[in-house]
């Protein structure tokens, strides 16, 4: 394919909007994404919701994206859905896998290059998780979406982070129950956010909603558990019930169905391989990639936009797409530094704006202290069945990090690549060691950072077919 | 036996029915869902099993925890939730233990 201007990686918010700004000041884009439709998690089957009553089910903010949805649709902007990419080479050439209807997708060679790769939900590695029936809040959510299923009736929630109560609030609109919702947030975290309170207020409408939900939950009588510790999933092939322990008491209640929800993390697996700096956020407790204020990362010309850089949410994450494309267009020589500057000053308030009432979520529904220390039990990397015992053990043998621990137990060498363990790993052995976790390190990822086959890694490559002397 | 978990379809509107088959079972499915959404309309809450003996399913529906991989005609170790269904489609979920070639 002939070189572009700009390739974006992710076509939920950020990278839509990437895309059209940097479209409209005249560069050329490519936008490919790995869903059959753009949109994103959170705009995710918009332009095309099956459910019948979706505005009433999945609320305005939802809806919100249709607009942004629909200038892309008549953009013309070259879209490549349905396809992942797996490595960038230093050149800048990217490499695709992927199904699309005309064969594979040849590489691409892009002068700059905007990931919008969006966030993953923080795995909660409770005990029993990994059994059948047990899913995230955002996996039961994107089923109600896309598919108009409801979880079943004697579901439980359990956790931490707005996305739980949005979703009891969406299963209670779509006529269905949840038996229980465990709040795993303590007294001492409402007391702790107080402080960020009067900053957030620069975000009204944000907390307004906040304010509106929790008072339509109590409407509907949620059965809201607080202070539960020593949360585990039980089953053998299938969940059958959830313990838990509320002031010195051990309670069940039997269940089919667990969704489990500890906040949001930036998906860093590209940004890793690629080699960008990172620092560990201790606000959001996650890895960061370092970013300047044009969301430009520490390798020239690759950005990162949206909730893969930091936790910022869709409106945010809209906005730094639209404010990375002016700075690209300007080291395109498309645009000048005066107009980048004066277009994107509105555009930096209002993500200010925004970001004023972030420190306060954070901070109110902080993730839950699994997920920095499992019991030895539970299973930590699930793809290797890696226990978080082997890894203290690991750690107590001298590993320094989540590298070495990978080396000595698999964990982290699975399917997924450590986006499951990666963050849990690297807190265990701070943990042991006794060392701050900036000091321990992140998992480093390698490509490809997706699954590929062998017969599109020969084929992204057509000169070496015959350098090798294959038959052509 | 173990409680199936059972998803409710609510009503939709739109879309095509397509037919697929679970090991074997037709199942008439929305052509907008996923693999992964099919497998959960129909109570299959079990994908795969890992080489300890262990079921695993489907967990993320968003293409990050790979435990929904399944074999999808006649291909290994396809993500269920990143699949669209499309009619005839096989799907063949891995209950027993691989055995080594």
């Amino acid at each position: 394919m002939k070189p572009v201007d700009l390739l974006v990686i992710g076509a939920g918010p950020a990278g839509l909007a990437a895309a059209l700004t940097a479209a409209d000041c005249g560069l050329s884009v490519v936008v490919v994404d790995e869903n059959p439709q753009p949109g994103g998690q959170i705009y995710r089957q918009l332009s095309d919701n099956p459910l019948r009553d979706c505005e009433a089910i999945l609320g305005a903010d939802y809806f919100a994206g249709a607009p942004l949805l629909q200038r892309f649709a008549t953009s013309g902007i070259d879209y490549l859905p349905r396809t992942s990419v797996w490595q960038i080479a230093g050149d800048n050439t990217a490499y695709f896998s992927g199904t699309s209807s005309n064969g594979p997708t040849a590489p691409l060679k892009a002068r700059f290059i905007v990931l919008a790769t969006g966030a993953q939900e923080r795995p909660l590695p409770l005990a029993g998780w990994t059994t059948p029936g047990a899913m995230t809040v955002g996996a039961a959510q994107i089923l109600l979406k896309t598919a108009g299923l409801l979880p079943p009736r004697d579901v439980v929630l359990v956790g931490s982070g707005p996305l739980l109560y949005h979703f009891a609030e969406q299963v209670f609109q779509a006529g269905g129950t949840i038996q229980a919702l465990i709040d795993t947030t303590r007294a001492i975290d409402k007391f702790k956010a107080l402080r960020h309170g009067p900053n957030a207020l620069r975000s009204p409408r944000l907390l307004w909603r906040g304010v509106k939900l929790l008072a339509a939950l109590r409407r509907q009588r949620l059965n809201r558990i607080v202070g539960a510790s020593d949360i585990a999933i039980v089953g053998e092939s299938q969940v059958s019930a959830i313990e838990f322990r509320v002031g010195g008491k051990t309670h069940r209640l039997s269940t089919s169905s667990v969704l489990l929800h500890a906040g949001l993390i930036p998906q860093t697996n590209f940004s890793s391989a690629l080699g960008c700096e990172h620092y560990w956020n201790s606000q959001q407790f996650s890895w960061q990639v370092k970013c300047n204020d044009w969301f430009e990362s520490t390798r020239a010309g690759l950005f990162v936009a949206g909730d893969g850089g930091r936790i910022m949410g869709a409106e945010a994450a809209e906005l730094s797409g639209r404010i990375a494309a002016l700075e690209i267009a300007c080291q395109g020589e498309k645009i000048s530094a005066a107009e980048r500057d004066a277009q994107a000053r509105p555009l930096r308030q209002a993500w200010q704006r925004l970001l004023a009432a972030r420190p306060l979520l954070d901070t109110l529904y902080p993730p839950p202290a699994e997920c920095f220390s499992p019991k030895d039990e539970a299973i930590v990397c699930r793809c290797e069945s890696v226990t978080a015992s082997q890894i203290r053990s690991a750690a107590r043998l001298g590993a320094p990090g989540p590298n070495q621990v990978k080396a000595l137990t698999r964990a982290g060498m699975g399917a997924c690549q450590g986006r499951m363990c990666a963050c849990v790993t690297a807190a265990l052995v701070a943990e042991t060691s006794g060392q701050p976790i900036d000091q321990v390190g992140m998992l480093r990822s390698r490509y490809p950072v997706k699954p590929v086959t062998l017969e599109e890694i020969a084929g992204s490559v057509p000169a070496a077919c015959g350098a090798i002397g294959h038959p052509r | 036996m173990a409680p199936v978990s059972h998803f409710e379809r609510l009503p939709c509107v739109g879309g095509e029915v397509v037919t697929i088959t679970i090991d074997g079972e037709a199942h008439e499915v929305d052509s907008r869902w996923t693999v992964a959404a099919a497998l959960i309309a129909h109570g299959h809450t079990r994908c795969r099993c890992t080489p300890e003996g262990q079921s695993r399913g489907p967990f993320c529906m968003s293409g990050v925890c790979f435990e929904c991989r399944v074999d999808i005609d006649g291909t290994p170790n396809r993500q269920a939730c990143m699949t669209p269904v499309a009619a005839g489609m096989r799907v063949v979920l891995r209950q027993d233990l691989r055995a080594l070639a």
